[in-house]
């Protein structure tokens, strides 16, 4: 049987400038609520999602969580220009960690939402508590069979 | 085309690999210069954006990322239906001009196409399967046909696993099939499985029943319980059939027929026992009447095959577990547990809650042996998780040797046949891996720490009881 998964590999290097380039467009956006991404922000934060994905085994071909991420937290009121690239970094992280555990029962979209709910309303900004506390819970709620869906409307991201 | 090819530009299709053969001929095409590093790129861009697709469709939209091994295997699905499309091509060098005029996307979606339209000859040819299939008990065979091939029908998924084979296939052909997956895979297994039966089709069904009886009782087996292929049985007898001056129809083969035969091979040179082979093979096919092309080949190449075997068995003075002579009508009893009916499933059932239920180890060994008659029972009952680490011990300790051996010869079943002359137990238990059974396991180690003496006693046994002193 072929090995492909260096073939997947490959190409990721050939859409990294693209990816920076994208990211930094998003600043469109997020400097209506004061934030803005530099290069190296923008790289900072794919380097971090590649880890992600590494570490949690998952592969991902294009950028849209990042952006849909940026998209959805960048009007959080807790986010600040100060902590904004390592905040996306972290959430990015807690996402792909959040995939694996959900065991592909959530989508990205509604899995975002629930996300950026519990960041605002119930952890008030502290990402700690949001994968320490309320994304455990979720994995849990799943796990035992009680999940069923947090947003009947889903904000679309 | 292909010749000169080879000859101007050193591309070589011969190095393509079968089992990963649109890559590895791209590869070759490469290093020979037929295409260029950008346009290998440009395939390999075309490709993620299919597996891009592929993704969506596999999340119904819901995510953008999945674990890398399903996403590896979407890809070898992906892979396996462009290999498809590119085997279908005339030559190598037809396919790779394909491959440079087309989009990946057209080359994957003919490639669906064509493992979809395997599918449908795979059913049509189980469907001969099905009408030409041979009585008998065989576990392994029926239930190939009746669950494992029906299964695969069910089971397989041309849109994101069309490379998966998800087939538990116990039957094993006399020329396996190899390096291939998937419906590929599965209709090559078939096609032979039906040449198979058209074969055993020139026999009375009687006659092999009998042929497989005498088998068991050759290598003091239950038969229908092993994985032992029908057809090289048969065709094995009627080539010794014909080499000793029978009709090629008639499988009987009388043990005073085995010693002559024997006494005709025993000084012959490889090369005349091979020619030998050949002729009886092809007078066999002949005398069958058999002219489809593809059995024919089919017959004869198996048929030549024997020359290994027959070889060894001449020089080891074994024939008569190559060619099958007729037995005594009673198989020997060996043991209370061999001959022995099965318990039904709910008696069964009960005996497994009882064992899980009693603690002592000397109780369960009683209470194990007064109510298990059959060895499928025997070893059934050791895999369904009742007894525990030193439950084994007190049940083994009380098996005579016979049983032992009887059990030991489920494990060394490989050796005791190929090269039973130089089995040797203390050897054989101490150079056996680790199996996933435990119960093979523990019997290796109650093996191990029985005495010398009683361990020559159970090999005598299993040397004995597999023919090599009748």
């Amino acid at each position: 049987m072929a090995d492909v998964s260096k073939f997947i590999v490959n190409l990721e290097p050939m859409s990294r400038q693209n990816a920076i380039s994208k990211l930094v467009s998003t600043n469109q956006q997020s400097q209506k609520h004061g934030l803005v991404l530099s290069e190296r922000n923008a790289l900072q934060i794919i380097d971090a999602r590649n880890e992600a994905l590494i570490t949690t085994g998952r592969i991902e071909l294009g950028f849209e969580i990042i952006n849909k991420i940026i998209r959805m937290f960048c009007q959080s009121l807790y986010i600040n220009q100060a902590n904004y690239a390592d905040t996306i970094c972290e959430l990015l992280a807690a996402f792909y960690y959040m995939k694996n555990e959900t065991r592909e029962q959530i989508g990205d979209d509604d899995l975002i939402c629930i996300m950026r709910d519990s960041f605002d309303n119930r952890c008030f900004g502290s990402i700690e508590l949001l994968i320490g506390r309320e994304l455990e819970q979720l994995v849990a709620e799943i796990r035992s069979g009680r999940y069923y869906g947090r947003h009947d409307d889903s904000e679309e991201v | 085309m292909e010749k000169s090819l080879v000859r101007q530009t050193g591309f070589n299709p011969q190095n393509t690999d079968a089992g990963n053969y649109m890559l590895s001929l791209l590869d070759e095409a490469l290093l020979a210069g037929l295409i260029s590093e950008s346009a290998l790129q440009d395939i390999q861009i075309q490709i993620m954006e299919l597996l891009k697709d592929l993704i969506i469709k596999y999340t119904s939209s819901e995510s953008s990322s999945i674990p890398t091994e399903t996403a590896q295997n979407l890809l070898l699905s992906i892979f396996f239906c462009m290999d498809t499309f590119c085997i279908s091509s005339p030559t190598p060098a037809d396919c790779l001009d394909e491959l440079m005029n087309r989009s990946m996307k057209e080359v994957c979606q003919e490639g669906l196409a064509l493992v979809k339209s395997k599918v449908s000859e795979a059913k049509r040819l189980f469907g001969e399967v099905k009408s030409t299939r041979i009585k008998t008990s065989l576990v392994a065979y029926n239930s190939t046909i009746n669950e494992a091939i029906p299964g695969f029908f069910k089971n397989y998924d041309t849109a994101f696993n069309a490379h998966d084979t998800p087939a538990s296939i116990d039957y094993p052909l006399a020329d396996d099939v190899l390096d291939s997956t998937g419906v590929s895979y599965m209709l090559q297994y078939i096609e032979r499985m039906k040449i198979e039966n058209q074969f055993c089709q020139r026999f009375a069904e009687e006659a092999i029943d009998q042929l497989m009886e005498n088998y068991g009782r050759v290598y003091h087996i239950h038969y229908p319980d092993f994985l032992i292929n029908i057809f090289e049985v048969v065709l094995t007898n009627a080539i010794f059939s014909v080499m000793l001056g029978e009709k090629a129809a008639n499988l009987t083969i009388r043990q005073s027929q085995i010693v002559l035969l024997r006494e005709r091979l025993k000084g012959l040179e490889s090369s005349e026992a091979a020619s030998l082979l050949r002729s009886a093979v092809e007078r066999t096919v002949g005398e069958l009447g058999i002219t489809d092309p593809k059995i024919r080949a089919y017959a004869l190449h198996c048929g030549e095959n024997l020359l290994p075997r027959l070889i060894n068995a001449v020089q080891q003075d074994t024939l008569q577990r190559l060619a099958i002579p007729v037995m005594g009508a009673e198989p020997e009893p060996e043991v209370l547990f061999v001959l022995g009916e099965n318990m039904d499933n709910e008696a069964f059932r009960r005996l497994v809650e009882d064992l899980l239920e009693c603690r002592n180890p000397a109780e369960k060994a009683q209470m194990f042996l007064s109510r298990v008659r059959s060895l499928i029972d025997f070893i059934d009952i050791f895999e369904a998780d009742c007894l525990f680490d030193d439950d084994y011990p007190a049940l083994f300790d009380l098996l005579s040797d016979i049983e032992l051996s009887i059990l030991a010869r489920i494990i060394f079943a490989d050796k005791l046949r190929d090269q039973p002359e130089q089995f040797l137990l203390s050897q054989a238990i101490s150079d056996i891996p680790s199996s996933e059974r435990e119960w093979v396991n523990q019997l290796i180690g109650f093996l191990q720490q029985l005495s010398k003496g009683r361990q020559q006693a159970i090999e005598i046994l299993l040397k004995t009881k597999t023919g090599i002193d009748i």
